[in-house]
């Protein structure tokens, strides 16, 4: 047994000791560990759906946009960003706005014309019926269609799917089916206020050829928006490019909050976890004090029972830390399989690897700086003092 | 030769608006490989002198030499080096380590010291084995009975070969046989060289020391040599 055997030895003898209080304690501690990384996932996750939300339905990851009126030889925009690397999904969009009636009731919406019938940020939001399917002139309603009052500035015209909506533009007016009904229940993103129709059938509609309003791309990774962004204007890419979050202030304002209260929820939960700690430690530390009495009248130094308290209390949130991290991705994965259906759409926990490596070292420093306070004051009370402490 | 020189020690402690003197302008020398006992009614301030010579406690007043050294001017790592190299402590109330076995117990203090671990656990056994624990090495204290005990915590006490050992009522908790085993080894203690100051309860043990020093109401009311 050296020195260092002989401080670990009398910090897990302790731990050992007692074992119910010492499971207790780290019990206590991963909660406090659930509890500084899961709401922050948890909130991530929500921004998470608030911004995919918008950027499915309405900016992409990056939207590419003619400085004039139009892109020109969209099709081939399309064809060469769809070979890039890390390219999900590339769509074509036209936009007009037009009326929108039906068994007695209209509404002014905007009709969107989409190349990406397979996208899956469509056909996962589809509540009745199916997306669009490419040479079928069908449409997709918006569910705020379906309602039969206003709910946005869209009217409510109480349509259903397989029912005939008349949609009337500029020099056109044309009787289309209604193959699905897509949204979420908030709305975000503005799916639920849009008609959606082939590209092809919005090209002849608004008399354009090979032309779109928007590029927009889906990557596989929203973290390499910026890196992507570089790499178009590194290709020459004609027209402006913009990022989801220059696209939509409301996105950018989103994130932004979310990682204010995330941030506030961090600090919060690190003073819980650091009190929760304390407590414990120091209850410790005052049944311990006569024999840390004996060890340093047998000639340890004072900062030979800091350490062992210091070592105690690490042990203490390495164990809360382990187990906090199980716990976590443990929900972490129900929920990815499982997620929370909620009004802006399903929610699941959002854990990054800098997430739970900083709150874990947080946590395992709150550790530290519990365990040392009270091993500071115990190791400046008076030998004597101590050992009469029976 | 002088080992322990306590001179004018004072120890007044607060006990709400009152002051009370443990001890008051006590003097002392004790020669090395002396046997000293120190004894007197409770309360008359033994153990407060064993605490101080032992370097466990300050005096209000008052210096305390060892070895020649003024402790007053030690600093809070060199008292703690004091202790661990040149007193060995006795207390009344065994003071073992739980979760520790005897020779744990009595190696502790020379694992603090960096003594390399086959020497520590060497001079460990001989230790137990002069206080008649050699068979008892990996007993626990729940294990062991109180004089068993004490007898570990003078084990510990020794085994660095410290040149004092103070021991504070350490037979106060045992019966008369277990009392008598533990002076005898005092004794034999000091035949080797070591100095050791008891505190003891019974008049009849403090006779086996070469001297003892009677304390009352905080000062030294005899000395007989």
């Amino acid at each position: 047994m050296n020195k260092a055997k002989f401080v670990a030895k009398l910090a897990l003898r302790d731990i050992r000791g007692d074992r119910k209080i010492s499971l207790i304690v780290v019990l206590m501690l991963s909660f406090s560990f659930l509890n500084l990384v899961f709401l922050p996932g948890f909130i991530n996750g929500l921004s998470h759906t608030f911004t995919e939300g918008i950027i499915e339905g309405q900016t992409g990851h990056l939207a590419i946009e003619s400085e004039e009126e139009r892109l020109e030889n969209a099709d081939a925009v399309v064809q060469r960003i769809s070979l890039l690397e890390g390219v999900e999904n590339v769509e074509k969009v036209l936009e007009t706005r037009v009326n929108a009636a039906y068994n007695g009731k209209s509404t002014s919406v905007v009709l969107k014309g989409t190349s990406a019938q397979n996208f899956e940020g469509y056909t996962s939001k589809m509540r009745t019926g199916k997306f669009l399917k490419e040479d079928s002139s069908e449409v997709v309603a918006g569910r705020f269609l379906t309602e039969d009052q206003s709910i946005t500035s869209v009217e409510g015209i109480e349509i259903e799917q397989g029912r005939i909506l008349r949609i009337t533009g500029n020099n056109f007016s044309r009787e289309l089916k209604v193959r699905g009904v897509i949204g979420t229940e908030a709305g975000i993103g503005g799916m639920s206020q849009k008609i959606y129709i082939n590209y092809d059938d919005m090209e002849e509609i608004t008399g354009t050829d090979d032309k779109a309003d928007t590029v927009k791309i889906i990557l596989d990774d929203r973290e390499n928006v910026e890196s992507f962004k570089n790499r178009l204007q590194e290709l020459n890419t004609v027209g402006e490019i913009k990022t989801w979050d220059e696209q939509s202030n409301l996105a950018d304002a989103i994130n932004s909050t979310f990682t204010i209260v995330i941030n506030i929820l961090s600090i919060v939960g690190l003073i819980v976890a650091l009190a929760a700690i304390g407590v414990v430690i120091f209850i410790n530390a005052s049944k311990r004090v006569r024999e840390m009495g004996i060890v340093r009248a047998i000639g340890a130094r004072k900062t030979r029972v800091i350490q062992i308290f210091v070592l105690e209390a690490l042990i203490f949130g390495m164990a809360g830390v382990i187990l906090g991290n199980i716990i976590t991705l443990g929900i972490d994965s129900y929920l990815a399989s499982n997620p929370i259906q909620s009004p802006v759409g399903p929610i699941s926990t959002e854990l990054s690897f800098t997430l739970l490596s900083t709150r874990s070292l947080g946590m395992l420093a709150a550790s530290v700086i519990a365990g040392f306070i009270p091993a500071y004051l115990t190791s400046k009370t008076e030998i004597v003092e101590t050992i009469e402490n029976r | 030769m002088t080992i322990i020189k306590a001179e004018k020690l004072t120890k007044t402690y607060q006990m709400g608006d009152i002051q009370v003197k443990a001890l008051e302008q006590v003097d002392l020398e004790v020669e090395k490989a002396e046997f000293v006992s120190i004894m007197g009614p409770s309360g008359s301030g033994k153990s407060t002198l064993m605490h101080i010579l032992g370097l466990l406690d300050n005096p209000t007043s008052g210096e305390v030499y060892i070895d020649g050294e003024k402790t007053s001017d030690l600093g809070e790592k060199k008292k703690a080096d004091f202790r661990l190299k040149k007193i060995g402590f006795v207390f009344q109330f065994y003071s073992l380590l739980k979760g520790f076995d005897s020779l744990e117990q009595v190696v502790l203090p020379q694992i603090l010291e960096d003594k390399p671990k086959e020497k520590a656990e060497g001079k460990a056994r001989e230790a137990l084995e002069k206080v008649g624990l050699g068979d008892r090495i990996n007993h626990s204290p729940s294990e062991l009975s109180g004089g068993q005990r004490q007898r570990v915590a003078v084990a510990r006490a020794i085994a660095g070969n410290p040149d004092i050992l103070i021991a504070d009522e350490s037979t106060s908790q045992l019966d008369t046989e277990s009392s008598a085993e533990i002076m005898k080894l005092y004794r034999e203690f000091a035949e080797e060289g070591q100095t050791v100051i008891t505190v003891n309860h019974e008049e009849e043990l403090g006779q086996k020391a070469d001297r003892t020093i009677w304390l009352e109401d905080g000062k030294i009311k005899d000395r007989n040599r």
